[in-house]
C-alpha cells in the first residue's frame, strides 16, 4: 500500500487515539507547574518585547504599530512550527517504549505532534486578538480565511516531520540538526522584517521558503485585513502535498524497522 | 476452523555486532553511510524458516531454550518487527503482553496508560471507558490509577499490563514469560481469567519456560532451538520430547 494511503486509514482507524495523545500531551507538559500554558506563551511575548525594543527603537526600521505586526508571524513560528517540527522529529523516540513492546500505530506520531502544535498556537490566539484591538486593529472580515493558512501550515509541517522523525531513529544527530536548520530559519523568514525591505535580488530565494508565504498570509489577514495571496498559498499547498506524500512514503518503508533501532 | 495465525517461511535476522542500531555523523561522514543505514556486516539469524498455523481457538505454549528465537517470533506476529523474508497474517483482533509491560509511558498516570493501551488495539473511546474500571479492579490498584506509572513497583506495573492485556476484548493473546510473575494470589487470578479465555474459543500464544503449564494447559506446543522448529504436535507429546532432548544434554539449557 502507498505510505500517504497506509497513514490516512490508520489515522481515520485510530482517530480516538491521536485526540487522547494530544490532550495528554498537553496536559503533560504543564503538570506540576503554575503557571501552566503561560509559560509556552512568554516566549513569543518576551521576543516580542524584545524585538520591539531593537528594531523600533535601536536600529529605528518604521514598521508601524510594530508588536502586532511581529506577533502575528511569532505566534504560527514559535508556537506551533517549531514546536511542531522539534517534537514531530523527536516522537519516534520519545514513544521508544510504546513502539517497542506493544502493539501501536506509529504512523500518527508525527500528526500528533504536529496537531499539538496547532493546539497551542490557538490557544495564543486570544492573546494576540487582544494585542491588535489594543492597536487599534479589529478583526476584519479576512480572518475567515484562517482555517485554509492552518490547513497548509498543518500539511506543510507534517510533511517535514515525516522525514525528520523517520530519519532521526536511526541517524541521531538529526535533532541537533533540526534545532539550527529551525534557527536558521527564523532570520530568513520575513518575521522580524516585511519583504519589501530587503533588496530584490534576494526576493526569490526569500520566495522559495514556504514559510515566507505562510507568515504573509497570517500578517495579511490578521494585521493588514486582506485575503492572503491566493497564489503563494497554492504554490505552498502544492509542495506540501508533494512533500507529505514523499514523506509518507518515507516513514513507511522504515516503518517496520523502527522497533530494531529504537 | 480457519486459521488465526499464519506464519509462511519466515526468517528474521538482526544486525549481528552492532553497538547501537543507529549511525552518528561522525560514522556519517567517515564511511559514507549518510543513505545506508539498513546495511551492515555482519547479520544473526534468529528464525530460520519458520512455518506453522495456528487454527483458532488454539492454545499454543511455545518452548525452546534462552536464544531460540520464541521473544522474536511472538514479536513479528504482534507487528513490531518486520520478517527479514516470508510472510504472516493475522485474522483478529491481538492483544500483546510482551517484555511485562513496559509499553507504558512513565509519566502518564496508570489510568491515562489505560485508555491509551486500549484505544492503541482499537477500542472506541466509549469502550474502553466501560473497561477501566474492570480492568483497574482486576489489577487491584484502585489506589494508584491516578499516579504516574513510573512511581509502581514492577508487581503493580505487571498487574496492571496483564490486565489491559486481557480485559481490551482481544481474538488473539500473545503472551512472552507472564504467568511466573506477581504474587500467588495474582497468579491464581490470572490462570481463572485465562480459562475463561480458553473457553471462549480465544486462541492464545504462550512463550514460558514453565513446562507443566505448557503440557496440562496448552492444546498443542511448538518447541524452538536455534531458530528453527524442532517439533509440533500435542503439547504433551512436544514436551516429553524436548525433556528427553535436554536430559540427553543436545541443549544447553538446564531441567526445569
Amino acid at each position: 500500500m502507498l505510505g500517504l494511503q497506509q497513514v490516512i486509514t490508520v489515522t481515520a482507524k485510530r482517530w480516538p487515539l491521536v485526540v487522547e495523545l494530544v490532550r495528554r500531551e498537553l496536559k503533560l507538559r504543564y503538570r506540576g507547574t503554575w503557571l501552566g500554558f503561560f509559560w509556552t506563551l512568554l516566549n513569543p511575548l518576551i521576543m516580542t518585547l524584545v524585538y520591539t525594543l531593537v528594531f523600533s527603537y535601536f536600529l529605528r526600521i518604521g514598521i508601524p504599530k510594530f508588536p502586532a505586526f511581529l506577533l502575528c508571524g511569532l505566534l504560527p513560528w514559535m508556537m506551533w512550527f517549531t514546536e511542531g517540527v522539534i517534537m514531530g522529529t523527536n516522537c519516534l523516540l520519545d514513544h521508544a517504549a510504546f513502539l517497542k513492546n506493544a502493539i501501536f500505530p506509529s504512523q500518527i506520531l508525527p500528526i500528533v505532534a504536529v496537531s499539538t502544535g496547532m493546539m497551542n498556537y490557538i490557544f495564543s490566539l486570544p492573546v494576540l486578538i487582544l494585542l491588535l484591538w489594543a492597536f487599534g486593529i479589529p478583526l476584519g472580515i479576512t480572518v475567515f480565511a484562517l482555517p485554509v493558512i492552518m490547513a497548509v501550515q498543518f500539511l506543510f509541517t507534517l510533511g517535514i516531520v515525516y522525514f525528520t522523525a523517520t530519519y532521526n531513529v536511526f541517524f541521531r544527530d538529526l535533532r541537533y540538526i533540526v534545532q539550527h536548520v529551525l534557527n536558521a530559519l527564523f532570520f530568513i523568514t520575513p518575521l522580524m522584517y516585511d519583504l519589501s525591505i530587503v533588496p530584490p535580488r534576494f526576493h526569490l530565494l526569500l520566495k522559495l521558503n514556504p514559510m515566507t508565504h505562510i507568515i504573509d498570509a497570517y500578517r495579511n489577514v490578521f494585521f493588514y485585513r486582506i485575503w492572503p495571496a491566493w497564489d503563494n498559498l497554492g504554490y505552498v499547498l502544492a509542495l506540501s502535498v508533494l512533500l507529505m506524500f514523499l514523506g509518507a512514503q518515507f516513514f513507511e518503508n522504515h516503518r517496520e524497522d523502527f522497533a530494531e533501532y529504537l | 476452523m480457519s486459521d488465526a495465525i499464519i506464519v509462511e517461511h519466515v526468517s528474521k535476522r538482526f544486525k549481528k555486532y552492532f553497538r547501537r542500531g543507529y549511525t552518528t555523523l561522525k560514522d556519517a561522514v567517515v564511511k559514507g553511510q549518510l543513505f545506508r543505514f539498513r546495511e551492515g556486516q555482519g547479520y544473526i539469524e534468529v528464525l530460520k524458516d519458520v512455518t506453522f498455523t495456528v487454527p483458532q481457538g488454539t492454545v499454543l505454549g511455545i518452548i525452546g531454550p534462552n536464544g531460540a528465537g520464541k521473544s522474536t517470533l511472538l514479536r513479528l506476529i504482534a507487528g513490531i518487527y518486520r520478517p527479514t523474508s516470508g510472510r504472516i497474517v493475522v485474522n483478529g483482533r491481538v492483544s500483546a503482553l510482551l517484555n511485562l509491560g513496559l509499553g507504558f509511558h512513565p509519566e502518564l498516570t496508570g489510568r491515562e496508560n489505560v485508555i491509551i493501551g486500549g484505544l492503541a488495539v482499537g477500542l472506541s473511546r466509549r469502550e474502553i471507558m466501560e473497561k477501566t474500571d474492570e480492568i483497574i479492579q482486576f489489577a487491584e490498584l484502585e489506589d494508584f490509577i491516578d499516579a504516574p506509572v513510573r512511581t509502581y513497583s514492577s508487581g503493580m506495573y505487571m498487574r496492571l499490563a496483564f490486565s489491559v492485556a486481557i480485559n481490551v476484548d482481544p481474538d488473539i493473546l500473545l503472551l512472552d514469560e507472564v504467568l511466573a510473575v506477581g504474587d500467588a494470589h495474582f497468579v491464581e487470578k490470572s490462570r481463572a481469567r485465562m480459562d475463561e479465555f480458553k473457553k471462549q474459543g480465544k486462541t492464545i500464544l504462550l512463550v514460558t519456560h514453565d513446562l507443566t503449564t505448557v503440557k496440562n494447559w496448552c492444546h498443542q506446543a511448538l518447541w524452538l532451538d536455534k531458530g528453527k522448529i524442532q517439533a509440533l504436535g500435542k503439547s504433551s507429546e512436544v514436551v516429553n520430547l524436548y525433556l528427553r532432548n535436554v536430559k540427553d544434554g543436545q541443549s544447553g539449557e538446564v531441567k526445569l
